[in-house]
């Protein structure tokens, strides 16, 4: 769950810099939301399907992570 | 952070490549015309007065990485801020080059793959390397320096037996006047790429040889800028600033141009490996120093488990960075050396210095106390 | 890290679980009485018919019973009848009255003429000894046994071994049996810093697996870590090296061997000499050698018999050998179906037009090519040797010739799967070979998805791969990365033999580096130099 926070943390500042770099250069808000979104919803399916299996493997990522943690006091006993 | 240990060759390796990475294509300092190579030496002894500012703040605290000591000039809250901007910044100057990456790709040779693609294919192969830790990334890039030298020396070999350099393309020299240089030297071309130097004060605690990082800096600096500045002036020898200057990529156009013999010719795929390794190496150092400065702030006990969320993030916003190529480099153009590496790189390392300079003398015989206990937390970990 | 850190607690959990079993073993005595000893052979070797027991009687009044065991085959005939059995027969001193209990004592001393005695009185080492071909001598009424060393048999004679040939060199290679293999390094390296030590691994077939190292050269840790690692080892049975080989690498995941195994016995006296420690194991003539480097696989034996100049040469066609079989089929692949602009124009026309019948795209094609290769080649490894020439034939004319005259493949394809083939069988090392024919596969895929970013990425992961390895502690890319300039003289380059002046830093012990004295380069007689010779004219020998 760490690892979540972390990564949101990360990514949503991120996004809003980006967005606020827009509409520093004079792009109104709506614009430049519709700006950044773009390239999400234009996607062809071969894209989508890579999309998809990255956020499953950073999906599985934070959940390997919690599995091993239970392990750990398992191996050390 | 990590225990390793890095040489100091390969430290001077590592800024090397750093430096050149993304500089190496792009008209650096362009508007400089005629006097683009002059622009980007000046550009470089800015870069190196940057750097004795970061070195300053290293022999402070030559134990901890900049998120670190952050903390321990501003406290810890404040401090931890900063070092999250820091974070936030580093990420997002890799999400840049990732784009600048994808684009230029995309350009050059693969028009109809979409760039999503082509970032995450590259992001992978980085998420691979930051895994594997610093020491991993700076033998690599013992061996990428080896090559990239050699594409460098047969290219302008080939440049030079095909002969296409005009030397009187670069004259004038002074077509801007020097005032104006070393204005456009001390507003653009010192941000990028030289003052992105900043990252290494998150590697600089690695080097074995501490004692000698200022020669290894400098050295560094100087190489990479004058292999910068003697790029820039034989793409200007070649193609003539007319052309330099509207092309997105001189080199591409200079190496595309090269003819040898009848067979030789058509070398794009040279200039591809030249990208990649520098945008390899580059991203690679941003995503690395990202991982382990999140890992810091954060108190996360195993840094590479972040390699994959980190590099996740750094693809989704290179992508939404910008709608458009031209966006895209009006943004890096225009605003983020004003408003993103001036305070990044000068502005905060310049207070930082200042502080640390006060605190340090007020209380330098507290400071030993208190630096070995940090030491002890830091081994700790 | 993350995998750093898994394989520390693994290793953990291996050594407690190994503490747990050597506390839980209880040794077994050896009996006074001398028929519940032979039951208890009969019963623990299942009563098997090549476990000879032979009883004697010795002394007079009372007598003495005596027997000895051994097995058939793994002994040394005429040691057993001459000096066990006939000088327990005929002997004088047994003919005399002596008591039960000093006859063993007078068998060790008066007896037996043979070099290796030890008494057993523990079961375990007892079966050891048995089965690795000892004799074993029972007295009645003593709870203590005779080891009598009888080691023989039949066993392969050297050969000239049958990998890393060479053209100059030794022409001897190692056999199947340890004992022979040291011997031969022995004989190579006469010194007393030649070190051995011995151990035995697997729960069931206690395989005897020695170490080669010579003092003083050697990095104490590599030792202490091959020894360690070797410890660790637990696993029934040891048919091979590269049972070892594959418990004992730093990283499992991996197309790359972090360990080198060789036939040739001058090879294994190089690496020793360097600091390198050897792997001997018993019923195979490949000893490993570690730690290994990636420049190594591409070095051979012979560049140091031959010039140096030669030698260089050769390594440099050695990597572009290892280059070509790594990329080749992808760089086709990638300049076909994305740079065609990449191609001249003349060539482009000519593998276009061939390409023009072709149905399959160039991935789908180099990939069945390459597969049909490795099938090939597969089946006639295999295959009785008879076989073979019909093999060669069937694959040359029907996938050859027929596919490309049917228009399956292009014929430019065949040609690079050809050059592919002889190249990865140029490579010195097989085991270098083998992971070359691994990654080629990935490197077709990439270039198939997209082309030459595709072979970038796969080239950089390459690199980074290489770079993350480690043998035995030493990074497997040194000297190249982290950079040596000592080291660098025997990578790809090979110095000139007067120019080694000293061993491999990384491997060797730090306080003994030096190789060679001062001066060792050979010039020409002095009456022959530029500078006297217009002081005093030469002997003549030129006219």
């Amino acid at each position: 769950m760490k690892f979540f926070g972390i990564t949101i943390l990360l990514l949503v500042p991120l996004v809003l810099f980006s967005l606020g770099m827009d509409i520093l250069l004079g792009f109104d808000l709506d614009n430049s939301v519709k700006h950044a979104f773009n390239p999400f919803l234009v996607k062809d399916r071969a894209e989508l399907i890579l999309f998809l299996i990255l956020l499953v493997i950073l999906v599985f990522s934070f959940i390997y992570r919690k599995k091993k943690k239970d392990n750990k006091p398992k191996g050390q006993q | 952070m990590e225990k390793a240990k890095i040489s100091g060759y390969q430290l001077f390796v590592l800024i090397f490549l750093f430096e050149m990475g993304s500089a190496l294509l792009v008209p650096l300092a362009g508007e400089g015309k005629q006097g683009a190579w002059l622009v980007i030496l000046i550009a470089m002894i800015g870069g190196i007065l940057l750097f004795f500012v970061y070195y300053a703040l290293f022999q402070y605290y030559p134990n901890q990485i900049l998120t670190e000591f952050v903390r321990s000039i501003l406290g810890n809250f404040l401090g931890r801020i900063v070092a999250f901007l820091y974070i936030l910044y580093f990420m997002y100057l890799a999400a840049r080059v990732l784009r600048d990456f994808g684009e230029t790709l995309l350009t050059v040779a693969y028009p109809h793959v979409p760039l999503f693609f082509a970032n995450a294919a590259f992001i992978l192969v980085v998420i691979y390397t930051v895994r594997k830790g610093i020491e991993v990334l700076a033998r690599t890039s013992e061996l990428f320096f080896v090559l990239e030298n050699v594409l460098f020396l047969t290219f302008i070999l080939l440049t030079i037996v095909s002969g296409m350099i005009h030397l009187n393309n670069l004259k004038p020299v002074l077509e801007i006047n020097g005032v104006e240089m070393v204005k456009m030297a001390f507003s653009k071309t010192i941000f990028f790429p030289f003052g992105e130097l900043i990252v290494f004060l998150m590697i600089f605690p690695y080097l074995n040889e501490p004692q000698r990082l200022k020669k290894i800096g400098v050295g560094g600096l100087a190489l990479s800028g004058i292999f910068l500045s003697f790029t820039m002036a034989v793409n200007i020898a070649v193609l003539g600033v007319d052309l330099t200057l509207r092309s997105q990529y001189p080199l591409l156009t200079l190496i595309q141009s090269i003819e040898v013999a009848g067979f030789l010719e058509r070398l794009d795929v040279y200039f591809l490996l030249k990208l990649m390794i520098g945008g390899f190496i580059k991203i690679t150092v941003f995503t690395y120093v990202a991982v382990t400065g999140t890992a810091n702030v954060f108190n996360v006990k195993q840094p590479s488990r972040l390699a994959y969320p980190v590099g996740f993030v750094i693809l989704l916003v290179s992508i939404v960075i910008a709608s458009s190529y031209s966006e895209h480099i009006q943004e890096g153009l225009s605003a983020v050396p004003v408003y993103i590496h001036l305070p990044f790189q000068v502005i905060i390392p310049l207070l930082l210095l200042i502080i640390a300079y006060f605190k340090n003398r007020k209380k330098s015989n507290k400071h030993q106390q208190h630096k070995t206990e940090l030491k002890g937390g830091v081994e700790g970990k | 890290m993350v995998s750093f850190f898994k394989q520390k607690r693994q290793m953990k959990q291996r050594d407690a679980k190994k503490e747990d079993q050597g506390q839980s073993k209880t040794v077994d005595y050896i009996e006074s009485s001398l028929s519940a000893n032979m039951e208890i052979v009969k019963q623990k070797t299942g009563d098997s018919p090549d476990i000879i027991i032979r009883t004697l009687k010795i002394s007079q009044d009372p007598e003495i019973k005596t027997t000895i065991v051994y097995v058939q085959g793994l002994i040394d005939n005429p040691s057993v009848t001459d000096f066990l059995i006939e000088s327990i027969m005929k002997n004088p001193h047994l003919s005399e009255k002596i008591l039960p209990q000093k006859a063993l004592e007078v068998i060790t001393e008066d007896v037996v003429s043979l070099g290796g005695v030890a008494t057993v009185n523990d079961w375990e080492k007892l079966f050891l000894s048995l089965l690795s071909g000892d004799s074993i001598i029972f007295v009645d009424g003593i709870n203590t046994a005779l080891v009598a060393s009888t080691k023989g048999g039949e066993r392969r004679s050297i050969q000239e071994p049958s990998t890393h040939l060479t053209v100059r060199g030794s022409r001897e290679g190692f056999t199947e049996s340890n004992v022979t293999n040291i011997a031969m390094l022995r004989r190579i390296i006469n010194s007393p810093d030649l070190w051995i030590e011995s151990m035995k691994i697997g729960t069931v077939t206690k395989t005897d697996v020695s170490i080669m190292y010579i003092n003083g050269i050697v990095k104490k840790e590599i030792v202490e870590e091959v020894k360690k690692r070797l410890k660790r080892i637990n696993i029934d049975s040891i048919l091979e090296s590269g049972y070892i080989e594959q418990l004992i690498e730093d990283q499992v995941m991996t197309p790359f061997p972090t360990l080198n195994h060789t036939e040739r016995p001058d090879m294994v006296a190089g690496n020793l000499l360097e600091g390198r420690v050897a792997i001997f194991v018993n019923g195979t003539p490949f000893v490993l050698v570690a730690p290994a480097l990636f420049v190594q696989f591409f070095q051979s034996v012979e560049d140091y018999y031959n010039r140096f100049d030669i030698a260089t040469a050769t390594r440099f066609l050695r990597i572009i050998v290892f280059i070509i079989s790594v990329v080749g089929p992808a760089l086709y692949v990638a300049a076909t179906t994305f740079h065609q602009e990449m191609i001249p124009t003349k060539l482009l026309v000519i593998v276009a037009a061939q390409r023009e019948t072709v149905p399959l795209p160039a991935v789908i094609e180099a990939l069945l090519m390459e597969i049909t290769f490795e099938i090939l080649r597969e089946a006639s490894l295999r295959m009785p040797k008879a076989v073979g020439s019909t093999m060669s034939i069937v694959g040359a004319l029907v996938i050859g010739q027929a596919a490309v005259q049917a228009g399956i493949v292009s014929p430019a394809m065949v040609i690079i799967v050809s050059i592919t083939a002889i190249a990865s069988f140029a490579t010195p090392s097989y085991s270098i070979a083998i992971s070359a024919r691994l990654v080629r596969f990935a490197f077709i895929l990439c270039a198939g998805i997209i082309g030459f970013y595709g072979m970038i990425l796969a080239f950089i992961i390459l690199i980074v791969h290489l770079c993350s390895l480690r043998s035995f502690g030493v990074p497997y890319m040194s000297p190249l990365a982290p950079l040596n300039t000592q080291g660098l003289g025997d990578t790809f380059f090979r110095r000139p033999m007067w120019a080694f002046k000293e061993r491999p830093k990384l491997i060797s012990s730090k306080n003994n580096l030096k190789r060679e004295g001062e001066n060792q380069r050979p010039l020409p007689p002095e009456s022959r130099g530029m500078k006297t010779s217009t002081e005093r004219k030469g002997d003549g020998n030129e006219s």
